[in-house]
């Protein structure tokens, strides 16, 4: 006689249960997805007041969100441990997937923000390995979507039948911010500066670059140029310069009418992958004080106040000085 | 039980850590450190804290085990630390410490964080158990603590109202553009430096046993932007002895007006060199015995969570429910959790 | 608005956190030493919380035991490392029934909630005069 001691707290639920030979002798459940850890203890000891003799211990490995998921395997192994059993890892989203015999469909485990983890079977295996798809793209399939809780029963079954996940599984999500589609990046030529000067006196006016002061940063060394362009037409354009220690960004500049497309974002990433190829400690900028439209996005990439320098750019136009360490 | 085996387990913050003690005698400390992995990120970055801590846990335990020459069996209580801390780093020690308590029938003891980090001077055999005046200066704690019975009487006589001293250390070390953690490299770089140099603002003198690190951290910044050709060493000295200087004062004051002359400096600013060394003058000038953890007990660990509940447990504290729930922030009053 | 000491700052948190509603989620944005601790501790004395201190060290305190659970983040230490790091907070289970403020959370709070106040504190002129900016609430 095989008795197993299930337990998964991959989703908002957890869940514990006891199969013996097969049969699902005890099923206990609570749905809280903050909950996991007050309440598996508690459920398993129920449990065990039922069967107490366990012969191994199956345990849920996800993917699922972080928190829970790790309330369930902590748990399990360290039960496993003290009882002298072994403990074997299944992965959450097959047992979701044994309860359906479509011959095709998906299964798919909430990962909070609109996302999911799902995999796809068809004839009863599956496609590809688990990966995050967005709510929406989920909602367009004409193949049947199937969420839920695993059951412990699909847990203890999956226990025998596979060998043990050792790990828990993350699925790492994809960048939030992927670059820019129909945009090409590419290093600035001599033939860009007059689009980059008729760009900067539409948005500098009084205070742009001279084309002289241009052509003397495109025969600069150790500095590092980009522009971007839209069907051969350059939109954009950033510049970084290394000076000793640091790299300090010159100019970052996109045409109004093409910002909110991450472009800006993109240049950033580029400019502080060459930063880090120059292994400088760190990256500074100067931005205009109250430049509420390009304040976030540095500060979202790690970068900080560190002084202020009054009148920097003209009388009563102060700068900020921002710095965002490498290492 | 007057000397259970006990096995205590810590990961509130940065460390998975597991102790093992009998009674008050230490048999095993075991810390699986994740600090490397965090320099590069300056700070604790709970993803790679939290994943760190399960992939830790069970080797922890098995090198614990190993070290103390003892089997799962033989031990009487399971101890925790249930909070303060992190959450998520919290729910890995605390989920473990169930399934073990769960699977060997033991009984299962929640521990305060911050009376642990005082309980490890039970540790040293030598020391007779009474009370004492604690002064807890951690990353996440500065309190003054009148302890009569560490399992069940500690009363807060007062605490930080903004930056721990620890902290206020990291953020000063980050200043100066220091190493993480900030603390050591404070410590050693205020070595090199004359710490009258600067007169800066000690926090909070008008109450009694409050503390205020962001006046102090404020004015370093403000110095470090008027004169940022100052020698950093300077800096460091001066800003470590403000800190210093006012712990010192408040805790040595606290001892003064309760009556209870031991003070016991305890938390991971206790390994700092000049406030052991300042605390030795001036607990001698004023006649209360000093006691200081040793530096490795300083910092978190799974001995001082055995040692809190292996107190809790010698003093019939009444075990946990196996349902305990982890608690981000917890008052000091409450050592062990019901 | 102009403040002109810890005081205010402490009553100004108290005055926003009068009107705070469970889900609200508030993006703290100033330096270092701006005041932002201060004013999360008048936060939380409105909603019955005393004990606020800086999350820093842990990057995430929660405090029950006010009229709404408080969740006090500081974000300092996770820019420039994944966001996985803020991920693993699993904040977004919490803020729907919690009062949440991020202090330097651009790039976070927006990924976990769609619409959120932000207050921005900046140096005034004196070393003890601040300028604060709210935006998304009504005071």
């Amino acid at each position: 006689m095989t008795t197993i001691l299930a337990i998964d707290t991959s989703t908002d639920r957890t869940s514990v249960g006891i199969v013996q030979d097969g049969e699902l002798i005890i099923e206990l459940h609570h749905d809280d997805p903050l909950g996991h850890g007050a309440v598996l203890p508690g459920l398993v000891k129920d449990a065990l007041a039922r069967e107490n003799k366990i012969d191994h211990v199956a345990i849920g490995m996800g993917p699922g969100p972080f928190t829970g998921l790790r309330v369930g395997i902590a748990f399990g192994q360290s039960f496993a441990a003290a009882r002298n059993i072994p403990w074997i890892g299944v992965d959450s989203l097959a047992a979701l997937a044994e309860e359906h015999n479509d011959a095709e469909f998906i299964v798919a485990i909430d990962g909070r923000r609109r996302e999911f983890f799902a995999s796809h079977y068809v004839g009863g295996k599956i496609l590809a390995p688990a990966r995050v798809m967005q709510r929406e793209s989920l909602a367009e399939l004409s193949i049947p979507v199937y969420y839920g809780n695993p059951n412990p029963r699909a847990i203890a079954e999956l226990s025998l039948r596979q060998a043990s996940v050792l790990e828990p599984i993350y699925i790492r999500k994809p960048d939030a911010y992927p670059a820019p589609k129909d945009v090409k990046f590419r290093p600035w030529l001599q033939t860009d500066l007059v689009n980059i000067f008729a760009i900067e006196k539409d948005v500098f006016g009084k205070e742009a670059w001279t084309m002289a002061q241009l052509k003397e940063e495109y025969a600069g060394k150790e500095r590092q140029y980009l522009v971007a362009e839209i069907n051969g037409e350059v939109i954009g354009y950033a510049g970084v310069v290394k000076m000793g220690e640091v790299t300090d960004i010159l100019t970052l500049t996109v045409k109004p009418e093409f910002r909110r497309r991450g472009i800006a974002r993109e240049f950033l990433k580029r400019l502080i992958d060459w930063s880090r190829n120059q292994k400088v400690e760190a990256v500074m900028l100067e931005m205009r004080k109250g430049n509420i439209e390009a304040e976030p996005l540095y500060l979202a990439n790690g970068f900080r106040h560190i002084s202020e320098r009054r009148n920097y750019y003209a009388q009563g136009v102060d700068a900020i000085i921002m710095r965002k360490e490498l290492i | 039980m007057s000397t259970p085996l006990i096995l205590g387990i810590e990961t509130s913050c940065d460390e998975t850590a597991v102790g093992i003690v009998h009674g008050r005698k230490l048999l095993a400390n075991v810390i699986s450190s994740s600090v490397e992995e965090h320099a590069r990120f300056g700070g604790v970055v709970p993803e790679i804290a939290s994943r760190a801590h399960l992939e830790a846990m069970q080797p922890v335990i098995s090198q614990a085990l190993k070290e103390a020459k003892v089997k799962l069996e033989d031990i009487d209580a399971i101890g925790v630390t249930a909070g303060p801390g992190l959450i998520g780093a919290l729910l890995v020690g605390t989920s473990a410490a169930s399934g073990l308590a769960l699977g060997l029938d033991k009984p299962l003891y929640g521990v305060n964080h911050l009376s642990s980090h005082l309980a490890v001077d039970a540790l040293d055999e030598s020391h007779k158990l009474g009370p004492v005046i604690g002064l807890l200066v951690s990353g996440g704690h500065s309190s003054i603590i009148q302890v009569n019975d560490l399992a069940q009487s500690v009363h807060v006589l007062g605490s930080t109202i903004d930056d721990a001293a620890g902290e206020a250390f990291d953020k000063i070390a980050r200043l100066l553009r220091l190493d993480f953690p900030g603390g050591p490299a404070i410590d050693r770089l205020a070595k090199e430096g004359d710490l009258s140099a600067i007169d800066f603002p000690r926090g909070l003198s008008d109450t009694d046993y409050d503390f205020s690190f962001s006046g102090l951290k404020t004015a370093v910044a403000r110095y470090l932007q008027k004169t940022p050709d100052a020698k950093r060493a300077d800096i460091a000295a001066s800003f470590q002895e403000a800190v210093v200087d006012v712990l010192l004062k408040k805790s040595l004051s606290a001892c003064a007006s309760t009556g209870i002359d031991t003070l016991l400096i305890a938390g991971g600013v206790a390994a700092n060199s000049r406030l052991r060394e300042l605390a030795a003058q001036r607990c001698e000038q004023a006649g209360v015995l000093l006691r200081t953890p040793p530096p490795a007990l300083c910092t978190d660990n799974g001995a001082m969570v055995a040692a809190m509940t292996s107190l809790a447990v010698s003093a019939g504290v009444k075990p946990s429910h196996i349902g305990l729930e982890a608690l981000s922030t917890v008052a000091l009053s409450q050592p062990v959790w019901a | 608005m102009n403040i002109n000491s810890p005081e205010e700052m402490f009553e100004l948190g108290k005055k926003i956190g009068s009107k705070l509603v469970a889900g609200d989620v508030i993006l703290l944005r100033g330096e270092l030493g701006a005041g932002k601790t201060a004013l999360t501790h008048g936060i939380g004395s409105a909603l019955g919380i005393d004990d606020v201190s800086s999350p820093t060290f842990v990057i995430s305190k929660i405090y029950q035991g006010g009229r709404l659970p408080l969740i006090h983040v500081d974000a300092y230490r996770l820019m420039g490392s994944e966001l996985a790091g803020f991920d693993d907070l699993d904040l977004e289970s919490r803020i729907p029934a919690s009062i949440t403020v991020v202090e330097w959370g651009d790039g976070f709070v927006q990924r976990v909630a769609d619409k959120f106040i932000t207050v921005a504190i900046s140096f005034g002129n004196s070393d003890s005069e601040r300028i604060v900016d709210v935006e998304g609430i009504e005071l």
